[in-house]
């Protein structure tokens, strides 16, 4: 029997995020609790080294895996000033309203030291069809 | 997004300044949606759980 999703379900998935995310986290070690990814390294639970309040996202848009793929684009984060220093390897998107942690993404671990800026890249997250 | 939010957030993001600053490799984030329906069910049912126990 054939799947199918309409485009529209999964572009509310992603406008989700979009109306929803107004804090990214730079984070050593992988969140998985909004503490995680609100508060700073050596604060309680915290793993934050760097974050922003200007998230913003471009789209959704198809997505690059064809078929009824769906995408955004979480907009170039530049110059983040770091808070502490520490090995940043997971990105972290924010409800800071709600208190909820929405998305987690990896990335190439990077020492990044306090008083210095970090430069998070257009990134995407993609809803694939289903199979 | 509000778009005068979303212009706001723009402007202050484009007034930062770089301090050797440092470039993350971010990895896509791809959401398989057979996954996704699997963490729906399990939502549901854990929701469900709740009413019948409460």
């Amino acid at each position: 029997m054939g799947k199918l999703v309409a485009s529209a379900v999964l572009d509310a998935a992603l406008q989700y995020l979009e109306d929803n995310v107004d804090w990214i986290a730079v984070c050593e070690g992988a969140p998985t609790t909004y503490e995680h990814a609100h508060s700073n390294k050596g604060t309680g639970a915290g793993k934050v080294l760097a974050h922003s309040v200007t998230p913003t996202f471009t789209g959704p848009a198809a997505g690059d895996g064809g078929g009824t793929s769906r995408k955004t684009t979480v907009d170039q984060e530049p110059t983040i000033t770091v808070d502490i220093t520490g090995d940043a390897d997971h990105v972290a998107l924010v409800k800071t309203g709600t208190t909820v942690l929405l998305y987690v993404t990896t990335c190439t671990l990077q020492t990044l030291t306090a008083a210095n800026t970090v430069t998070i890249p257009a990134w995407d997250i993609e809803i694939g069809s289903p199979t | 997004m509000d778009p005068k939010e979303k212009a706001r957030r723009k402007l202050e993001k484009a007034m930062r300044q770089p301090v050797n600053d440092v470039v993350l490799e971010v990895q896509k984030g791809t959401i398989d949606i057979n996954d996704l329906f699997k963490k729906i069910d399990e939502k549901v049912r854990e929701a469900q759980d709740g009413k019948a126990r409460s």
